[in-house]
């Protein structure tokens, strides 16, 4: 068995350490070294694109990286989406949209969609079909995950002005 | 999957040093090697994390080349805007590989070395001679519908799976490396993979701890060119048949022609007597087929796969058309 | 106001959204893990088990050997056809199909038990393995199981009277020869099961991502041997289900057995790869098929020859019998079949388990009769729509030949308006432009059947053993006000827990957020049978309306008491008990503190709790599917251009759900039509057990459905609400493949067979060119 590594990295702005084996992936090092189980893994082989984070800003499956190579790196998880109880653009456009039904897929498409507009705020429709087409979901045909996505882009375009809540 | 050291290297040398050690692995991007050793398809006793290292540039070289750092993302290159202007064809081949996740791990170097997806290759209970060296092929007489047409052996008949392999090696790309012992040299990519052979397990001439420092283009080609990719699915599907093209139009004449082919070889394809049949010659449908038939003449299927050999016919007079057709679109507008 | 009718965003969704889903993998702090050491071969006898050196507190191998007082599970048919065979927890004697369990590790963490399964070696002397009908049923073939000497475990047959006749009037005899390829549910979460010993108690608590929670208890306490009381089920935030986690399945038998033996917490999570392998497979069907038309186009007759391949074993609790007796069953889906010989047999072999993946048989029939409506509109020089309009079930409520009763539908009406709604002359002029440039387009029509919401008296008549159907309610008012409503149901992403609030707030006049709606708990719900069959909405509704009634007039007498005037005089509305014309008003959240705390003013029975039972027979719900496609001649891809759903479901509670019950079915389906399929090859390896060999659609399949509505009532539904959860997958794949065949009309190709990939209609276009010498176009 080889040793345990110590490593640091940011997750969702906290500073964190953890100790873990090599082989462990950062997905399973999310779930359970640091209890961050909004990461779900559908495949771990890295194709159906559940297990979603943005390392440094950009989208990477985290089935296919190991823990130890993100030492030093930024890593935002859903967990990280929502401010407190308001609902990030994209959760809410989601949420009034029926972008999802059995939620297992949805962590990675949020994540997935949050970098890629973090990216180019600007995607067309096609652009945007193209970048989901990086993940699998088996329940909503899509449709309502895509139109989701494109109505919190003109949110988030639209600024920082209050959100609409929803009680 | 099986414990192993975990070292992240400070230097190239420092890397290649630490890997030369028996089963000692670089690890960049990992899509491909953490799959791998997931399924205890690769079993390395170490792992030397080299994407750290500053390997990461493009830049364009004295002879108006380009050099691509090995660590270099898919998606980075993919991206940048003197790839999109000048080698448009890499572009294209690297947007139709993976998926986005993927595309910003994976690595310019580890996409070269990335492993077949024959299906006997994956599967534990099967034989493999690549997997396991002397162990057979059962892909042979088994489901080889994915499997190559050109370049087998009676030991293997597995693809090449890289979209960026084949636009490089239509581009003339070389390979730069640097040894163990420290030395460097460059390595022409037709030069860079071997044929399966007796021994499918040795796929390119890499020595032990010699590190992959960058990937390094010639000029501009300068003429039109496309990556046509045939696949079972829109998205995230290896292919069936990819084509790589590039040619030239003067005074209505093709020159320097460059073709290369995916999915059908037991490597990145390219056959330069098929380029000589077309060089300086008008475009035609008769032509393209002659040229067909010379890359397919030693073609053999093995059952399930028989049909790509009509189609990667289809699909290089397909990508033939096109090149030549946009040139003179452009030329008349 | 009423909620029944509005798109609610569903009750369920926030905490999915920020992460805070618990699914089973959710649940495995502090367990040890389990991993399975399985068969790499389809076939044989096993010589021996070594098992690895373990060092102390390394883990533990188990197998057959070790479990002692475990029994089979073997569900019941009682039908004389009917072979019983048994499936073992873990494989003793011999292993029947590739992935199946033989021996289980555990440790501390999964890598450790898996480097352990890793490590047991399964000595097994080969036998040739049988993996396809044709092979099962060849004369003198080794039978799978003893007790099935001609590897058929299940077979309906029946001929009516005047079939023989029909067939001698017939003015053309359509022959059809379908195929459907073995696919996946593959719901994005794998299975996985995490069971707990409590030593207090010695109780088990199994979590487990499952659809049946309580049908999974009874199995397995009969299985396990152990008092149905002692083990307790949850099904906790399930990632899809789509009938792969119907059954019982063996892993849950060993983790039960495990943690009570090993008193302690273990979980198994399925990868991929085993689910693959070892869940459950489905579609695996052969349909020779000959319909007898008059020179007028009316279906005289109607002659079946089905075969599904069953794979290995019968799945619990519904049996190896769901495909091939549905499919005898409702084989003349939406059109009136006079007359019908039909054969229809459950073949096994040594391929994983088929169980029960949305759509069930449908799909397969659909795209059967659709087919056969086209080539006979084909022969007899009719229009395909035409041809339809003089099949469809128009009065009712209609009895077909095999004894189904189909209650009040708008087949026909349904068609015409996707028809009129899709405008076919426009399409035939773009079309005809399209071939001028050598571009191939088609369009696909399905018509097609839904049979939702059915309770016991449909089970119990294909003689299942357990006869599944109905579901119970319990719903109590809490001093507060709140409303718990505890279902029998097992809901997985469907939003069931939104609707039955819509529906209860209607009832009683609260919000639908003070509507807690509990499942998939055991130990918190009535028995029942969870979500599966497009039934929940139906029955669960039914009974969750009935339990609710009952809540609502209690509270009307309390309010009445309260305000002094008559029962009949109250209404509860927004939050409050009111008397019309009046300015009396009691806030509902009174009531319930007065029901509880002043309950000897009333004369009733303290608090307010009801309960609800419904058992109906079953409704239909319809649709009509056209479908609109690119052909690329080249390649034998495949782009979908348009796809128009109308669909017949009465009324919507949440029509937004029910939407997106439509979109997520016919994604399905078109992954189905087109590109998903399992691939045993000859010595049984399975190659597609990843993602990136079996390929389900992306965003980039799937294209923006347009989706219209009619609403048919059904006096066998008291919610007035028909189900919808499998339509979208059954009506799809017939709708995508007509189209396909219609591109393909110039080249004469028949598309017989799902997936129809790109290498199969590329192969078609070619095998037809080269037998007409001359192609219509470069192939």
């Amino acid at each position: 068995m080889s040793d345990k590594i110590k490593i640091t990295l940011t997750v969702n702005g906290t500073a964190m350490t953890a100790e873990v084996e090599p082989r462990r992936s950062l997905a399973d090092m999310l779930r359970d070294d640091l209890r961050l189980t909004g990461t779900h893994l559908g495949c771990e082989h890295g194709v159906c694109g559940a297990c979603t984070v943005l390392v440094d800003g950009k989208p990477v499956r985290s089935c296919l990286m190991f823990g130890v190579q993100a030492n030093g790196a930024s890593v935002r998880t859903v967990e990280g989406l929502a401010d407190g109880d308001r609902l990030h653009p994209l959760q809410q456009a989601f949420w009034e949209n029926h972008g999802l039904q059995c939620g297992f897929c949805t962590p990675g498409f949020l994540m997935l969609a949050a970098g890629a507009l973090e990216e180019n705020p600007d995607m067309t429709d096609e652009e945007i079909r193209d970048v989901l087409s990086s993940n699998l979901c088996r329940c909503t045909g899509y449709q309502n995950i895509v139109k989701a996505v494109r109505l919190a882009a003109e949110v988030m375009k639209a600024g920082p002005a209050p959100q609409a809540t929803r009680s | 999957m099986r414990p192993f050291e975990y070292t992240r290297a400070a230097s190239p040398g420092e890397a290649g040093q630490m890997a030369a050690a028996p089963d000692a692995r670089f690890i960049a991007g990992g899509t491909n090697l953490l799959d791998l050793m997931k399924l205890q398809i690769e079993t390395p006793d170490a792992l030397i994390d080299i994407s750290r290292l500053d390997l990461a540039a493009i830049e364009r070289t004295d002879d108006r080349g380009l050099r691509i750092g090995a660590l270099v993302t898919n998606a980075d290159l993919a991206a940048d805007p003197d790839v999109r202007r000048h080698w448009p064809l890499l572009s294209r081949a690297l947007l139709a590989g993976a998926s986005g996740q993927l595309r910003n791990k994976a690595t310019t170097g580890g996409n070269l070395l990335q492993r077949t997806r024959c299906g006997y290759f994956y599967e534990p209970s099967a034989r493999c001679n690549k997997r396991m060296p002397g162990s057979g092929c059962d892909a042979m007489e088994g489901i080889n519908r994915m499997n190559a047409i050109l370049g087998g052996s009676s030991a293997c008949i597995a693809v090449h799976p890289s979209d960026m392999a084949v636009a490089m090696r239509a581009l003339d790309a070389e390979v730069e490396t640097l040894s163990a012992d420290g030395a460097t040299r460059r390595i022409p990519l037709g030069d860079f993979y071997r044929l399966p052979g007796e021994d499918p397990s040795v796929e390119t001439v890499l020595a032990p701890g010699e590190l992959i420092v960058a990937v390094v283009l010639p000029p501009p080609h300068g003429g039109w060119q496309t990556y046509r990719k045939v696949r079972d699915r829109a998205s995230y599907a290896f292919a069936l048949v990819s084509v790589a093209a590039a040619v030239r139009l003067e005074d209505g004449l093709m020159r320097d022609v460059r073709l290369a082919f995916g999915g059908i070889g037991t490597m990145p394809w390219r056959d330069q007597r098929v380029e000589l049949v077309l060089e300086g010659k008008a475009p035609s449908d008769k032509l393209f087929d002659e040229a067909a038939r010379l890359l397919l003449q030693e073609a053999r299927g093995h059952g399930h796969n028989d049909f790509k050999i009509p189609l990667t016919r289809r699909t290089l007079m397909a990508a033939l058309r096109e090149t030549t057709a946009s040139f003179e679109e452009e030329t008349s507008a | 106001m009423t909620w029944i009718g509005r798109s609610l965003p569903r009750l369920e969704d926030p905490s999915l959204l920020k992460g805070h889903g618990t699914y089973v993998a959710d649940h495995a702090d502090g367990a040890l893990h389990v991993a399975f050491a399985r068969s790499p071969l389809a076939a044989g006898e096993i010589l021996g088990i070594e098992l690895p050196e373990i060092a102390p507190g390394g883990g533990q191998v188990f197998t057959a050997a070790d479990l002692h007082g475990v029994g089979v599970i073997r569900p019941v048919l009682n039908r004389p056809d009917y072979r019983a065979v048994g499936q073992p927890a873990l494989a003793a004697g011999r292993v029947v199909f590739p992935g199946q369990a033989v021996a289980v590790a555990v440790a501390r963490t999964a890598a450790e038990a898996e480097d352990l399964a890793e490590q047991v070696f399964i000595d097994i002397e080969p036998q040739d393995p049988i993996l396809t009908f044709d092979a099962a049923l060849a004369e003198g073939a080794r039978a799978v199981h003893p007790e099935a000497p001609e590897n058929v475990l299940v077979e309906g047959n029946l001929k009516t009277k005047g079939f023989d006749e029909a067939v001698a009037q017939a003015a053309v005899v359509i022959e059809l020869d379908l195929r459907s390829r073995r696919q996946s549910a593959v719901p994005m979460e794998t299975r996985g099961g995490v069971a707990s010993y409590d030593r207090a108690t010695g109780r088990v608590t199994l979590v487990a991502s499952v659809q049946m929670p309580h049908m999974l208890r009874t199995g397995l306490a009969d299985v396990v041997g152990m008092a149905e009381s002692d083990l307790r089920v949850i099904a906790p935030d399930v990632g899809g289900g789509f009938g792969q986690k119907m059954s019982l399945f063996p892993e849950y038998v060993v983790l039960v057995w495990l943690a009570r033996k090993l008193r302690t917490k273990v979980a198994w999570i399925e990868d991929r790869r085993e689910n693959f392998l070892a869940s459950a497979h489905s579609r695996d069907q052969a349909f020779f098929v000959r319909g007898a038309f008059s020179a007028e186009g009316r279906l005289l007759a109607l002659d079946a020859n089905l075969k599904s391949n069953v794979g290995a074993f019968s799945c619990y609790p519904v049996t190896c019998g769901v495909e091939p007796l549905m499919a005898f069953g409702e084989l003349p889906g939406p059109y009136v079949v006079p007359e019908y010989r039909g054969r229809s047999r459950g073949v096994t072999t040594n391929t994983c388990m088929m169980a029960p993946y949305r759509g069930v048989a449908r799909p397969m029939l659909t795209f059967t009769m659709e087919r056969l409506m086209e080539k006979a509109a084909k022969a007899l020089g009719l229009d395909a729509v035409e041809i339809r309009r003089r099949n469809l079930i128009t009065s009712f409520p209609h009895r077909s030949p095999t004894g189904v009763v189909y209650d009040e539908g708008s087949y026909l009406q349904a068609m015409e308006a996707a028809v009129a709604h899709v405008d076919v002359p426009a399409f035939r002029a773009r079309q005809a432009r399209a071939r001028t440039e050598g571009r191939y387009l088609g369009l696909g029509v399905s018509v097609f059947s839904e049979r939702t919401g059915y309770g016991t008296p449909v089970y119990a008549q294909r003689g299942m053993g357990i006869v599944p159907g109905y579901e119970s309610v319990d719903l109590a008012m809490d001093p507060s006000g709140n409303v718990e409503v505890r279902i029998g149901s097992s809901p997985h992403g469907q939003g069931l827990k939104t609707a039955l609030a819509q529906l209860v707030a209607d009832e009683i006049g609260v919000v639908p957020d003070r509507v807690r709606v509990i499942a998939g708990d055991t130990d918190a719900t009535p028995y029942g049978w969870g979500t599966f069959a497009s039934r929940s909405m139906v029955i669960a509704g039914g009974a969750t309306k009935f339990a609710a009634e009952a809540a609502a007039d209690k509270l009307k007498a309390i309010a009445a008491k309260m305000m002094e005037v008559e029962v009949g005089a109250v209404v509860l509305d927004e939050g409050y008990a009111r008397v019309p014309g009046t300015n009396k008003a009691t806030p509902i959240p009174d009531l319930a503190r007065a029901a509880h705390h002043q309950s000897q003013r009333f004369g009733l029975e303290a608090g307010i709790r009801t309960s609800g039972f419904y058992d109906p027979g079953g409704t239909f719900s319809n649709a009509c599917h056209i479908c609109e496609v690119e052909v690329d001649i080249e390649t034998g891809g495949v782009k979908i251009l348009r796809f128009v759903v109308v669909e017949d479901a009465g009324v919507l509670i949440n029509p937004m759900i029910v939407d997106g019950q439509i979109a997520g079915g016919v994604a399905q389906g078109i992954g189905n039509a087109l590109y998903e399929e399992l691939i045993y090859d000859e010595d049984g390896n399975l190659l597609t057990t990843s993602l990136a060999d079996y390929l389900p659609p992306t965003a980039l399949e799937v294209p923006d459905l347009e989706i219209l509505h009619m609403e048919t009532i059904s006096p066998e539904s008291v919610t007035k609400a028909k189900g919808v959860g499998e339509g979208g997958t059954i009506g799809a794949p017939a709708a995508v493949l007509n189209a396909v065949a219609d591109a393909l009309a110039p080249f004469g190709v028949e598309i017989d067979e799902m997936p129809a990939t790109p290498q199969k209609i590329r192969l078609a276009i070619r095998n037809m060119a080269i037998r007409n010498t001359r192609a219509p176009a470069d192939v």
